[in-house]
């Protein structure tokens, strides 16, 4: 009978908290979206599977000495996974439409305004008691606003490892929802004439403009923003990997085998961040609301700018693809290019999106840069 | 928290705010400068283009390559069988 009840005791149906079990049909929502919906599934996948792991009774993943725990204290506790991304993502990256004009810049800066937001708007939710968020909290939390996992991983893992796992799903489930998020606000700014505007087509840049085009952006964050470089050093580095040409097999590897096997990594260990006491709180209600309102933000910024870039320039400016400078790359210029057909069918945005769209990546580094610099 | 202590946060981040978009819009603002820099100095030192760039022909040229092979078999094959056809 002793025996039974020690046999009893080893399973983990007798250790199962509430907690635990919610957080593992959490992990399962997660995996079904992923499997079924296709959401960002390279990440919500791992992501699921982490959860699920992290909270199975007596196993230990997250404790020291389990896997989860090394994989997370190796890679996002050091910052080094988000940083490995971010250099892959740079050599995935072609600049010649933002090269081509570079104007664009502005759309991706104005696309920042959704993280300085919701920035003030995390705040603003102390008052409503249960909260409790301070400024570095608050400022992780807006950087979902930038539309950018890595960044919003790596700004919360400095900023605030114990949101990090709410932070990061928010991140990445906006991130696939921007195809419903974004054309509601988009269509609402924009008259049906603003949308059917044509673009003049982009002229040919060099190949030796594009090789020194990522010195020039490292040269100038080293001198005004060097806090921003470890984010925009590495996304440099993997951007003139790509482009230099000479360097073939290593660009091949950043944009293939190492980004895979580091996102394996990086979402299980975002899932080992979903445990029961640090995901079930009110605080995780108010990073998924603060979220979905910091990238309606960015979007409608994004458009007014482009509303205004095309009273004052000579060249016409359609204002959709303001809406493409909140990164999410390529998701947005996607959407905006969708939404201009649907306007004018012979209008294809999707070159002229793909300009602000990577000036956003540009823009959120530099964005969480600033924060790195005045919060951290 | 009290309210005067998270009204001093909101201070706070009011003047993130401000100096946060500030600081993006001159960062990205100088970048376009920069851009438009590069563009001159392309322009004025055209300078020769990196040579990797001959090797891309080279990669469409392989299936170009295979399609006139099958051709010259082709035509061998069928030179062969009209030659048997003919001292059969």
């Amino acid at each position: 009978m002793e025996q039974l009840a020690i046999l009893w005791d080893s399973t983990a149906l007798a250790h199962f908290e509430l907690g635990q079990v919610i957080m593992m049909a959490v992990g399962a929502l997660l995996l079904y979206l992923a499997i079924v919906h296709g959401f960002e599934p390279l990440l919500l996948f791992p992501i699921g599977f982490g959860a699920v792991l992290t909270n199975i009774p007596l196993a230990g993943f997250t404790e020291p000495g389990g896997l989860l725990y090394y994989i997370y204290e190796v890679g996002i506790h050091s910052g080094v996974f988000p940083l490995l991304i971010f250099m892959g993502v740079g050599a995935m990256t072609d600049f010649g439409a933002l090269i081509a004009n570079p104007r664009m810049l502005l759309l991706g800066a104005a696309a920042q305004f959704g993280i300085f937001a919701t920035l003030f708007g995390a705040i603003a939710l102390n008052f409503i008691p249960g909260f409790d968020f301070t400024l570095k909290d608050a400022s992780a939390i807006a950087i979902i606003g930038g539309a950018d996992g890595p960044t919003a991983i790596f700004l919360a893992s400095r900023l605030s490892p114990d949101l990090l796992g709410a932070i990061a799903v928010a991140a990445y489930s906006y991130m696939a929802l921007v195809p419903i998020i974004q054309p509601p606000i988009m269509k609402a700014l924009t008259t049906p004439e603003e949308r059917k505007i044509e673009m003049a087509q982009l002229r040919h840049v060099s190949r030796k403009e594009k090789i020194l085009f990522p010195l020039g952006v490292l040269l100038l964050t080293i001198l005004f923003l060097p806090s921003a470089t470890p984010l925009v050093g590495m996304f440099c580095f993997g951007n003139l990997m790509k482009e230099c040409g000479v360097v073939d097999r290593l660009s091949k590897t950043a944009q293939n085998e190492l980004i895979n096997i580091v996102t394996i990594f990086l979402g299980l260990a975002v899932g080992s961040k979903l445990s029961a006491d640090k995901f079930l709180t009110v605080e995780t209600l108010g990073i998924l609301g603060l979220g979905a309102i910091a990238f309606a933000i960015g979007t409608a910024a994004g458009v007014i700018m482009a509303k205004i870039m095309n009273r004052f320039s000579s060249a016409s400016i359609n204002p959709l693809i303001g809406a493409a400078g909140v990164s999410a790359v390529p998701m947005a210029a996607r959407v905006a290019n969708k939404v201009g057909l649907e306007a004018n069918p012979h209008n294809f945005l999707l070159m002229h999106a793909m300009g602000p769209n990577v000036a956003g990546v540009l823009g959120s580094a530099v964005a969480a840069g600033v924060l790195l610099a005045l919060v951290g | 928290m009290s309210a005067q202590s998270i009204n001093e946060l909101l201070f706070e981040a009011a003047t993130l705010l401000m100096v946060g978009m500030g600081f993006v819009f001159v960062f990205l603002t100088l970048l376009i400068v920069a851009v438009n820099l590069l563009k001159v100095f392309c322009e004025r030192f055209p300078g020769q283009e990196p040579k990797t760039l001959t090797r891309t022909p080279s990669k469409t040229a392989r299936p170009a390559q295979v399609n006139e092979d099958k051709n010259i078999v082709a035509a061998i094959t069928a030179a062969v069988h009209a030659h048997r056809q003919a001292n059969r």
